[in-house]
């Protein structure tokens, strides 16, 4: 056995969670080149599968890096090719820091709670 | 050896010289009326002492001065001659003498198809030594179990019962053939006796085969050979016995012994048969449109049928446990599928076929199998058939979810994430597993929930889904199995795919049981569960050898070993350091290049993620900002452009960039950032970052625009422009770090760029394993 395959498992968890206006995404931990796909995945899914605008509830997002702003803004595309808004709520402090930092806070909606987001 | 040679003994065995052998035939088995009844006799003390067989050196000598004699009788020949001949033809067939003596006196006494084809006149088929054979029996076996009449019946390929010997009855009171009856139950008791595969009583109306009653019981077992039922022993009382289980199994016994005595057309199988079926059987197999599975029997020591090999399957058939083929192939059906020998279960209809012959064929056959703990019935259509010595099963699945159900099942126990649940209909009670109360995210110790009242946990799109799931279970009492989203009791989402199967007592739905599985991780992460050992390790080539290209690209273009150069009486000096991980080679960039009206491009980028994908993305924009910076457009413009490539030529590449173009005759530079970190200036003053406008980064919109900046540099101060490989931390506090350690006194201000750059890669404390890429820009005092 040579390099492992990269290990995603418990740096990145991802629930589907229904509320009572429609359903939203809930990131925890670390969003970089390894975990990134499985987020993108999932967006992908609930785009497909979900009506409404896509939540992304982000408060609890400890990392973010160029991968996963790629994966957001990947999805961001993928959501309004079905002309549907994509929304970040509550961005946590480091995934503020890369969107700030890279312009992409001007592409993405916000909110502050899920269910001002689903609102929308 | 070949039937011919049989036939040939045969001919020359006239049934009144069968007293009358050979001297040397005589002094080998002394006392016997004929190799068959000699035979015959001392089996039958064996069967009667009920013992393990006698002792094997003087079996195995009493079988080869047996085959010894019938060679002589056969060839008129001595002793010594007969002998040779036995080696040679022990020889030639490879199997060594015992077995070549042994399948010699299974044949001796050779009846072949001969009712069937050349009913010959009035001599009857078998000989008078078949009824020399039953008498043996009547008189050593029979007579202590009270019996007075024997029969023994040898079943021809057509399905004709042939008398191959009797003793005890009236002279013509059976008749020499029972022709197979085409329609209705069979008629006689042997015939019973051989569809039935089983001991056939008669009752007191039945006729004889000829019309004259003359027995008052009668009883009849199947005769075995290698599996297969090649005849029927009939024994006739005139008091009615004791049907107890003994004289079953005694019968059983006889007739198993009298089956060596016949000898019919089709070659009895051995206990070393090849379990390789021949290619006309595989043939068969590959050209039926369903499943199908190929069985040789196995036989125990003592000939016993023990178990079936799974011969071959055609490309058609998938494992119900959904286990690959080469899990099942040339394995035990025993072992391979236990559950199929369940009471009235597959095994028992393929033992009846082998024995008997006859296919067996159902509509709704129940195919019973196990995954780990979880137990699986999947209706099927069935038929079963023996052709030459094997036997066909094939099979066509009801529901075709239900061909899935079995690799499904396997996925979820190498998930562990399997529950299980049973909702018994007659008391109201359900029950779930641990594992169901934690895919549910219900307490334990709160009441399980039944099937009919999980549909609120389901999604409401998949509702429909779910009844018609729940209609086919409860309703049609079929097995079914349907994918959902359900609503844990925390609100989160999970895809679980249930599989319930009714439970029946007769007609009536009793219970449901079933099991659900997670299936969210892979809906999610396309996770290769079902990939094989052999993808994963051409995988792992493929990673091994992406990276080697990736290492290789990156080197072309971006050299690991310290630069400096000089662009038109600027000092440039850059350090590349990749990533510790080969996999995490990166899309860090820079470029210095001298444009055609004299001024100099300074650029810096990093392509987010990394490996093949980014570092091709990192050429393609170094390449076409470079001709792009030809056109002596501004770098505002240029980073348009660029973030038109990255948007529109590139497979979702996004970048971070910045582009400046310094002036040396004014000393000016001209610069525009694209998401990316500002440089930061090393003057007389405290280092600072510039300060910018905003920029997008490279990618993210189909159009942006960007803003200039504009900054004079006076001689000897110098420019820092870095990839955040060099500042970027999970606690993200690395750029004010950046800051406080070009402030630090140690910083070597006075020393080269090169040492400046070298210091600056030593104190970073990143912590993220991404490359780094730093240019210094130094503005010489003589410039």
């Amino acid at each position: 056995m040579q390099q492992p395959p990269p290990a995603t498992p418990q740096r990145l968890h991802i629930d589907l969670i229904q509320h009572p206006r429609g359903t939203a995404v809930r990131v925890i931990g670390e969003l970089d080149y390894d975990t990134a796909p499985e987020l993108l995945t999932t967006l992908q899914h609930v785009v497909a599968e979900y009506p409404g605008p896509v939540v992304l509830d982000c408060a609890e997002i400890s990392f973010c890096d160029s991968s996963g702003l790629n994966a957001l803004l990947r999805a961001r595309r993928n959501a309004s090719e079905h002309h549907r808004p994509l929304i970040l709520v509550a961005p946590s402090r480091a995934t503020v820091r890369v969107l700030r930092m890279t312009g992409a806070d001007a592409v993405f909606g916000t909110a502050s709670t899920v269910e001002e987001a689903l609102g929308t | 050896m070949s039937s011919r040679e049989t036939a040939g003994g045969r001919d020359m065995l006239p049934a009144d010289r069968a007293d009358d052998r050979s001297p040397g035939r005589r002094g080998v088995v002394s006392g016997s009326a004929g190799p068959g009844i000699g035979r015959l006799e001392s089996a039958v003390q064996r069967v009667r002492a009920a013992l393990p067989l006698p002792s094997e050196t003087a079996d195995a000598r009493a079988m080869v001065d047996c085959a010894v004699g019938i060679l002589m009788e056969r060839g008129r020949l001595n002793v010594a001659r007969a002998r040779a001949q036995l080696d040679e033809m022990a020889e030639t067939a490879g199997t060594g003498i015992l077995q070549t003596a042994a399948d010699l006196l299974a044949h001796a006494p050779h009846q072949g198809p001969a009712g069937a084809s050349a009913p010959g006149g009035d001599v009857p088929a078998y000989g008078v030594e078949g009824h020399q054979a039953a008498q043996a029996l009547l008189d050593n076996a029979l007579h202590p179990l009270g019996a007075h009449a024997v029969a023994v019946w040898a079943q021809a390929s057509d399905g004709t019962l042939h008398l191959a010997g009797q003793a005890g009855f009236p002279a013509d009171a059976l008749p020499a053939a029972q022709p197979r009856t085409t329609a209705g139950t069979p008629d006689t008791v042997a015939r019973r006796a051989v569809a039935g595969a089983a001991v056939a009583w008669s009752s007191a109306q039945e006729p004889v085969p000829s019309g004259r009653p003359c027995h008052t019981s009668r009883a009849a077992a199947p005769a075995y050979l290698g599996g297969q039922i090649v005849g029927a022993l009939e024994v006739c009382w005139l008091e009615p016995p004791d049907r107890d289980a003994h004289l079953e199994r005694s019968l059983n016994a006889l007739a198993d012994l009298a089956a060596h005595t016949l000898t019919l057309d089709t070659q009895p199988l051995s206990a070393a048969h090849a379990a390789v079926p021949d290619t006309d059987v595989t043939r068969l197999a590959d050209s039926l449109p369903d499943p199908v599975m190929v069985l040789t029997p196995a036989f125990d020591a003592r000939g016993q049928l023990s178990d079936f090999t799974i011969a071959y399957t055609n490309d058609r058939f998938q494992d119900l446990a959904g286990r690959p083929a080469t899990c099942v192939v040339r394995r035990g059906l025993r072992q391979t599928y236990p559950a199929f020998t369940r009471p009235g279960g597959l095994w028992e209809k393929v033992e009846h076929v082998l024995a008997t012959g006859e296919p067996y064929r159902s509509e709704d056959f129940p195919l019973h199998t196990q995954v780990g703990t979880v137990k699986v019935t999947t209706e099927a259509q069935l038929g079963v058939s023996r052709i030459n010595d094997h036997v066909l099963v094939t099979w066509r699945l009801q529901d075709e979810n239900a061909q899935r159900l079995g690799s499904l099942l396997q996925h979820a126990q190498r998930l562990g994430r399997i529950g299980g649940f049973e909702d018994d209909l007659a008391s109201g009670r359900t029950t779930w597993n641990q594992e169901l109360y934690d895919l549910f995210g219900n307490q334990e110790g709160t009441p399980p929930l039944p099937l009919a009242e999980l549909r609120e946990r389901v999604h409401e799109d998949d509702r429909d889904s779910f009844d018609a799931f729940r209609t086919t279970v409860t309703r049609y009492h079929k097995a079914a199995s349907v994918a959902l989203r359900v609503r844990r009791s925390d609100f989160v989402i999970r895809h679980v795919r249930i599989t319930a199967e009714p439970v029946l007592h007769g007609d009536e739905l009793v219970a449901v049981r079933g099991a659900c599985q997670d299936v969210s991780a892979h809906h999610w992460t396309e996770v290769a569960l079902d990939a094989t050992r052999d993808q994963l390790a051409q995988t792992q080539a493929h990673v091994s050898e992406q990276a080697r290209l990736t290492r290789q690209l990156q080197h072309a273009i971006m050299p690991a070993t310290p630069q400096t150069t000089q662009v038109r009486g600027l000092d440039i000096a850059v350090r590349y350091r990749p990533a510790s991980q080969d996999h995490a080679v990166g899309g860090d960039w820079y470029d210095t290049v001298e444009l055609p009206g004299g001024t100099v491009l300074i650029a810096v980028g990093d392509v987010a993620g990394h490996g093949i994908g980014a570092a091709t993305g990192m050429v393609a924009l170094r390449n076409a900002l470079r001709g792009l910076a030809a056109t002596g457009a501004g770098p505002a413009q240029l980073l348009a452009w660029l973030n038109n490539v990255a948007f529109h030529l590139t497979d979702n590449v996004t970048a971070t960039a910045i582009c400046g173009i310094f002036d040396p005759a004014t000393r000016t530079l001209c610069w525009a950032r694209a998401g990316h970190l500002p440089p930061i200036l090393l003057s007389q003053d405290p280092p600072r970052q510039l300060t910018s406008g905003p920029g997008i980064l490279l990618g993210a919109l189909p159009d942006a625009s960007y803003t200039e900046q504009q900054l004079t540099l006076n001689p000897g101060e110098s420019l820092l422009l870095f990839t955040d490989g060099l500042i970027e931390r999970k606690d993200d506090i690395g750029q004010d770090d950046l800051i406080g350690t070009l402030a630090d006194t140690a910083y070597p201000r006075d020393k080269s760029l090169s040492d400046q750059l070298d210091h600056l890669l030593a104190h970073s404390r990143s912590d993220t394993d991404d490359d780094t890429c730093l240019i210094g820009v130094h503005i010489p005092s003589e410039l």
